[in-house]
């Protein structure tokens, strides 16, 4: 899928390494298939970045932000594969992560918040079908005070798939004021099931820190409403599946990528 | 148009609505008032089809078809609007994806051809004026984050959209502050023609002094008490239910 | 404002264990450590018959191929299990007639702690089977609830006058090899208590049981089964206060409740055992395994207040099996100094339309950890299951923990869960409120805590409701400089 924007000349492929002024940022980049690596980021400007996984080989990714770099991480689920990924972020510094799972992967993140004023966020979006076995882990580590981390990981289990997510924000002992939330949100449909095990592990006592996690169908009244207005039950429902998921997409920052994941969502979700 | 003869619903066992008689033709407007829990909505739901209760009517029909054999999108299909009195909301569906499909497949139903984008934007950015809505709202989704009035004024714009035989507006100005249900009851006087018809439940009198209805009914304990003309909502405003409970002894 | 946070902390940590005393009674021991030899005699000394001492000695042979869990947020130290005394009985001097008979001694601790045994708990209108150690010595009631058919009495008892009944449900809730303690509860336990509610009886009464760990180095291991029959109902009570101690002392305790058809259980706890003083020197560990089993329409409520213990490990649980059952857990566990706790609750749907509840507060003071654990389970075949967590923690002062660890396992796609998770502490903005409308730091912190717990204290049995009340503002007590 990620050759075509590559062909069109609208993501610019890179190998994991150093992201400083140097480099040439006018596209955003991607990185296809990473096996083990660090990369480093240093530019002065916001970074976009793409990992493209369509492999069924191991990964094992770090990516450590500069004090005061801003990057804007998108990664991608096309195949089933186990991946790791460790982000360290230094002082006021700034990631983005956009994760789209189509296929049942085993995908573990953790972030660590090794200086003040950084902040984290996550937007991640699972869809298990089939016999699928979709894995999300998310570990946020608040090592210092002041920072700030907000996840949400939405995932929809149907067919006979299984959607996991394990959570942790842990909070080191004197990481006061750190702001922390973790949402996990799941659609179970037919035969599928949804594990959640969103964890707080709190060692400082001023701080906001919040978790959810719910499971259940789509909105009844939601679908009412869309059929009083005439659309058919069938489409009513895709239409809430895609919506769902979509959110998530409507943040990655690299528009012809969002729209050519929320069609390979769509997809996925009419199988 | 929409014929109702002896209709009775219930839901878990209880019945709410005792034998529902009523009858709307094309180019009338008619207001259905009553103290809270008469059954107003559940009324405005079984019209609309909602699956929660069971029905039982003599008749029960619009256009000369039993809708009792119906579906709610085919209900809706056939030019049937219900303005919610709680619009939903719809995370991550925005407006005009929402409003696209809906207007496409009445356009199917009706053997008509899909309309292109253009048109159908056209068409949104028209419609839109109607109640003075930002166009860019229908950019969001629907009904997420919209204030009380947003809402409301949005359900006028899906009438819009939908062009509607009959329109049933479920509490429609209730939450509204005075701009605003100025707003939403021009728009609904707007697109009152002689082919179509309106229902308007309110508690209040304000809403009629906009769209003026030929017929009060007041709906109590499941049953319509009385009929009148629009004068009879004055004098409920005036003077409340009770002469009218009273009166009425079952 | 930095003197306000000092105010807070000394006033939690200076409160000192009110029940701290010991009481000297002449207590009958047989020697320290474990082996099928102690197991025959606890069971010859108790008279049992043979099924008993059959049951014991399988969760023994099973209890030596298990390994001590870890999966807690628990510093647990080694446990040496042969250096504990696994039987520990207050010595009859004969077959008691009458209240003058119980010890003096005995009678006197009860009254410090200000528990009514006598008539005035009669009065009252509670039935109390006061377990001192490992033997229950004293029953009041008995023939009040004997009149409806109603049971309770020391299990021991019931072993022996109810045998078809124990026999039939010992065991079929918390099997002997359900865990690690449960195996070592099930060789061992010394005594505990029955209950067995007839089909469609209301038990007039609300039941209660105290229970004191009072004879140094003891192990205590209780057993309890509450079994309320089709259509029936019963409040029951537990509460504990232990004297003070130095040296740490385990209790594993296992309760098993049946809820028949129709049939509703009410669950109250209130755990005030010696926590171990300012250093973390001392206190009880108390890893108990409670669970409940409910077959259709049926009703559990598990309500718990938990203030006490050095280390604290329960979940307190509900199988909801039949069809409409509907079980709820309510819990502020509250920990200080060094105190540990990892506690909460499963709820585990099989049945259609099973609902259930759960709302835990904890509170974490000094130096302590608080965690909550929980499982909400449901199964294929349990159509529209309902679930709805909210597990809120509060932290007082900047060298505790508090944490969460809840898991959802959904594996029926009409079930509907929610699970929510709040972490506050005391602002410093609500103590200068309090302080400028004249409440001190103390009562404001007490007020704040109490309002905090308030939702699940509610739930408690009106006379233990007031209690718990005290033990958390005991908690908080201390001088305010």
């Amino acid at each position: 899928m990620v050759e075509k924007l590559i062909s069109e000349g609208l993501l610019r492929t890179t190998k994991v390494g150093r992201i400083d002024d140097k480099c040439d940022l006018s596209l955003p980049l991607v990185v296809v298939n990473p096996r083990k690596g660090e990369i480093e980021v240093s530019a002065s400007h916001r970074v976009s970045l793409v990992v493209w996984h369509d492999d069924a080989k191991e990964c094992t990714l770090t990516i450590r932000l500069a004090p005061h770099t801003q990057l804007s991480l998108t990664e991608v689920y096309a195949s089933e594969k186990y991946a790791s990924l460790t982000i360290e972020q230094g002082e006021a510094s700034e990631c983005n992560v956009t994760t789209v799972m189509l296929r049942g992967a085993h995908s573990a993140y953790e972030t660590l918040l090794n200086a003040p004023h950084s902040s984290f966020t996550m937007n991640s979006a699972v869809v298990a079908t089939g016999f699928d076995h979709a894995q999300l882990s998310l570990v946020t580590r608040h090592n210092v005070a002041d920072c700030k981390s907000d996840s949400t990981v939405k995932s929809v289990a149907s067919g006979r798939a299984v959607a996991e997510f394990k959570g942790l924000v842990y909070v080191a002992q004197d990481a006061q004021r750190t702001d922390a939330k973790q949402l996990n949100r799941n659609i179970e449909l037919g035969y599928g099931r949804v594990v959640s095990e969103p964890q707080l592990e709190i060692y400082a006592d001023d701080v906001k820190c919040s978790h959810g996690s719910t499971v259940g169908q789509l909105d009844e009244q939601a679908i009412y409403y869309m059929r009083q207005r005439g659309i058919s039950k069938e489409s009513a429902e895709r239409l809430m599946l895609e919506g769902f998921v979509g959110d998530v997409v409507a943040k990655c920052d690299i528009e012809p990528l969002a729209e050519m994941l929320y069609e390979a969502l769509q997809k996925r979700l009419n199988e | 148009m929409l014929k109702i003869k002896n209709l009775h619903a219930s839901v878990d066992g209880k019945e709410i609505l005792r034998g529902i008689d009523f009858e709307v033709k094309a180019g009338e407007v008619h207001a259905i008032m009553g103290p809270n829990g008469s059954g107003k909505s559940t009324l405005a739901s079984v019209i609309a089809g909602h699956s929660k209760f069971e029905i039982e009517a003599d008749e029960l029909s619009f256009d000369g078809e039993d809708l009792r054999t119906m579906s709610i999108e085919e209900r809706a299909r056939k030019g049937l609007f219900l303005g919610f009195q709680y619009p939903v909301e719809i995370p991550g569906v925005t407006m005009a994806n929402f409003m696209k499909i809906a207007v496409n497949e009445q356009r199917k139903s009706r053997g008509e051809e899909p309309l292109t984008a253009a048109e159908f934007l056209k068409m949104m950015r028209e419609k839109a004026k109607v109640v003075e809505l930002d166009a860019k709202m229908t950019a969001r989704a629907v009904n997420e984050g919209f204030s009380g009035g947003e809402k409301k004024k949005n359900e006028i714009f899906q009438m819009a959209m939908l062009d509607p035989k009959l329109a049933i507006l479920d509490e429609t100005d209730s939450g509204l502050d005075i701009d605003a249900l100025r707003i939403v009851a021009t728009g609904v006087t707007k697109l009152h023609t002689p082919q179509n018809a309106t229902v308007v439940i309110t508690h209040y009198q304000r809403l009629l002094d906009y769209i003026v209805p030929d017929f009060v009914h007041v709906l109590y304990k499941g049953k319509i008490i009385y009929s009148g003309d629009k004068s009879l909502a004055l004098k409920l405003e005036k003077e409340g239910y009770d002469w009218l409970i009273n009166d009425y002894k079952e | 404002m930095k003197e306000q946070n000092i105010d807070i902390k000394t006033t939690i940590e200076e409160s000192d264990y009110k029940y701290g005393f010991t009481s000297d009674i002449d207590t009958e021991f047989i020697p320290k450590g474990l082996n099928e030899g102690v197991i025959r005699l606890i069971s010859a000394k108790k008279e049992e018959p043979e099924w008993m001492l059959e049951l014991r000695l399988k969760a023994y042979r099973h209890w030596l191929t298990l390994k001590h869990p870890t999966w807690g947020h628990l510093d647990i130290p080694e446990i040496d299990f042969n250096d504990i005394i696994y039987f520990a009985a207050p010595k009859k001097k004969k077959q008691l007639a009458s209240m003058d008979e119980v010890d003096p001694e005995l009678k006197a601790t009860f009254d410090k702690l200000g528990i009514p045994l006598e008539e005035q708990k009669v009065l009252a209108g509670v039935a109390v089977d006061a377990v001192l150690d490992s033997v229950s010595v004293k029953t009041t009631f008995q023939k009040e609830l004997a009149e409806r058919g109603i049971i309770f009495c020391p299990i021991s008892e019931a072993i022996r006058e109810y045998p078809e009944l124990v026999q039939k449900y010992l065991g079929s809730v918390v099997p002997y090899a359900d865990n690690f303690y449960a195996a070592l509860n099930t060789a061992v336990f010394s005594d505990g208590s029955f209950c067995y509610i007839p089909k469609g009886v209301r038990c007039p009464v609300e039941l209660s049981t105290y229970f004191r760990i009072n004879a140094q180095g003891t192990g205590q291991f209780e057993r309890t089964l509450i079994v309320a029959d089709e259509g029936s109902y019963v409040s029951y009570l537990e509460g504990c206060t232990a004297p003070q101690r130095d040296e740490n002392q385990l209790h594993a305790a296992v309760v098993e409740i049946v809820v028949e058809r129709d049939a509703e259980v009410k669950y109250s706890t209130v755990q005030n055992w010696y926590p171990g003083d300012k250093e973390g020197k001392g206190g009880i560990y108390n890893f108990v395994t409670k669970r409940g089993l409910c077959k259709e329409n049926a009703h559990l409520f598990w309500t718990q207040v938990e203030t006490g213990s050095a280390i604290t490990w329960k979940y307190p649980s509900c199988v909801l099996m039949g069809d409409n059952s509907v079980g709820e857990f309510y819990s502020v566990a509250m920990t200080n100094n060094f105190q540990q706790a990892d506690t909460g609750t499963k709820m585990i749907h099989i049945g259609r339309n099973t609902r259930s509840r759960i709302v835990s507060k904890g509170i974490s003071a000094g130096q302590s950890q608080n965690a909550y654990r929980g499982l909400v389970k449901v199964m294929p075949k349990a159509e529209n299951a309902r679930n709805y967590s909210q597990c809120d923690s509060l932290l007082i002062g900047d060298r505790c923990g508090a944490h969460t660890f809840p898991t959802v396992d959904c594996r029926n796609s009409s079930a509907q869960l929610e699970h929510e998770a709040t972490t506050s502490k005391i602002s410093e903005e609500q103590l200068f409120y309090c302080n400028q409308r004249g409440l001190s730091t103390e009562d404001a912190v007490g007020l704040i805590v109490g309002g905090y717990a308030r939702e699940v204290l509610a739930k408690l049995p009106m006379e233990f409701a007031v209690e718990a009340q005290k033990l958390l503002s005991i908690s908080l007590e201390g001088s305010v400089g």
